[in-house]
Formats: structure tokens, C-alpha cells, sequence
């Protein structure tokens, strides 16, 4: 496994600096990454599923793990930009002459559904097992 | 990083020379010509990035799973309004681009924070083939 070096960014996120090997890791540890950045083994880091919502990650300690209702806004909010454009593609078919195979209504009651498991989901596998929207 | 200067002139101004740090400046009538530092990585998802090869950067930072990468660089570079060159990436039927600064953080001559991003603007997912060079 590979060391890394991991600490809370400005936007109260993990950055992950992955040393190219030119300087030792401690010397980039003090060159490239602000004080209380530490030096870990990326074994260490979110896994699986977990790994999916690195945006949602916190540090505490030299420990990492996922922030789920950060995780859960995150997710809610890249589903709602994917029913967006599925829904203008949806549109464009139906001034286009092009029939949905799905109708309006069912098509939004599964977005609702949707928006609804990611309200109730308790864990990251939860979360990434709901599909985003798409045209139907 | 190795500090062998070699220097040579000839008669069309060009001057190869490497400074104390071991960076080589290939000149032309008193500017650099060549890339003063360069990278080429992977990014898979949530912090996985893969730094294949590099010249004269220490470590690549990935600040979050929208594509946004600081570079940064071993040696100090001369100036901060170097020349950038760089890819995407290669996307799954998207066309990817390198987009900087990333963050509104201007060039410094230490590091450079880029971001990864489709056609339309969006940040990409993951891509094998993202690379920068710098010049000047």
C-alpha cells in the first residue's frame, strides 16, 4: 500500500496528496501541505461505497470517515441535476415528436421515489444503489 | 532531483543550462524554451489518483471528487506566468479538457491548481490520460 499524505481542506472536505516520489514524503509533508497534514497508508482511507462520497469525507484525528448527511446532501443534489436533464431530454422528445416510453406521471412518481430512498437511506451503499434519473 | 549543469552555447543564441536546483533551461536568446515541469495521471474515483510520470513536480493533491488537482511543483519555477498545456483525460463519450486555475487560484510559481471538465462545462468523472506541462 501507498503512503499518502491527507488533511481537512477549505472546504472542510479530505484533500489527498499523492507524492510522485522525486522528494521523500516527509519533505513533502512540509513543502506542499499545510501544518497538521499527516502522513497515512491509503489502506487506511474510506473504502468501497465509501470511497464513492470522497467530497463527503472528514478527518478527525488521523481518521477518516464519511460525514453520511453530507453524503446524503451531496447525493440528493447530483440526483436532482441528473432528473434535470433527463426531464429536458424528455421535453426536447416530446416537442421533437418523439414519444417517452414512460408517462409523465409514472416518470415522475419514480423520480419522487427516488428522492425519497435517498431521504430514508442509512448508509453510503444505500445511497449508491438508488439510480439517477434518466429519460425514459 | 540531479544537479549536473551542462552548458553549451551556440552560434543561434540557444544555451542549455541547469540551474542549482537541477532544473535544465534550454534557452533562446535569454527565455526558457522547454517544459519546466510536467506530469501525467490517472484519477479513478473519490481520491484515487495515480501519478505515472513527472519532471520536477513533488506531489499531485486532488482536492475533491469535482477533478480539482493541485500541482506542485519540486523546484520552484522562474515565474508564475509560465505557458500550460495539458489534457483531459479520456472520458466515456464525453470530451474532457483541462481547465485552469481551478478554484479562481491563480498560476503561483510553486504549485497549480487545475480542474478536469467536460465540454459543457461540467466536472468530469473518472479519466486515465490527464497530463500538464509548463513553460516559460
Amino acid at each position: 500500500m501507498a503512503k499518502v499524505i491527507i488533511y481537512t481542506n477549505q472546504n472542510g472536505g479530505v484533500s489527498v496528496c499523492v507524492p510522485t516520489g522525486e522528494l521523500p514524503i516527509e519533505t513533502v509533508l512540509t513543502k506542499d501541505c499545510p501544518p497538521g497534514a499527516i502522513i497515512v497508508d491509503d489502506s487506511t482511507l474510506p473504502q468501497g461505497d465509501d470511497a464513492l462520497f470522497f467530497d463527503a469525507w472528514k478527518l478527525d484525528g488521523t481518521t477518516v470517515t464519511v460525514d453520511f448527511p453530507t453524503a446524503q446532501a451531496h447525493y440528493l443534489a447530483r440526483y436532482n441535476a441528473a432528473a434535470v436533464a433527463a426531464g429536458q431530454t424528455r421535453q426536447n422528445n416530446t416537442y421533437a415528436g418523439i414519444e417517452n416510453t414512460t408517462s409523465d406521471s409514472d416518470w415522475q412518481a419514480k423520480v419522487a421515489a427516488g428522492r425519497a430512498a435517498i431521504a430514508s437511506a442509512t448508509t453510503t451503499a444505500g445511497l449508491a444503489a438508488i439510480a439517477l434519473p434518466q429519460s425514459e | 532531483m540531479a544537479s549536473t549543469i551542462n552548458a553549451s552555447s551556440t552560434a543561434n543564441g540557444i544555451v542549455s543550462t541547469a540551474d542549482a536546483s537541477g532544473i535544465l533551461n534550454i534557452q533562446s536568446n535569454g527565455v526558457n524554451t522547454n517544459a519546466q515541469a510536467w506530469a501525467q495521471w490517472s484519477y479513478a474515483s473519490g481520491s484515487t489518483c495515480t501519478v505515472n510520470r513527472s519532471y520536477n513536480v513533488s506531489s499531485i493533491t486532488v482536492n475533491g471528487s469535482t477533478n480539482d488537482f493541485t500541482i506542485n511543483f519540486t523546484n520552484a519555477l522562474p515565474s508564475q506566468y509560465y505557458a500550460i498545456a495539458g489534457t483531459g483525460g479520456q472520458g466515456s463519450g464525453n470530451l474532457n479538457c483541462l481547465s485552469v486555475p481551478a478554484q479562481q487560484t491563480a498560476p503561483s510559481t510553486t504549485s497549480l491548481r487545475v480542474n478536469i471538465v467536460y465540454q459543457n462545462g461540467n466536472f468530469a468523472g473518472s479519466n486515465t490520460y490527464n497530463s500538464v506541462a509548463c513553460f516559460g
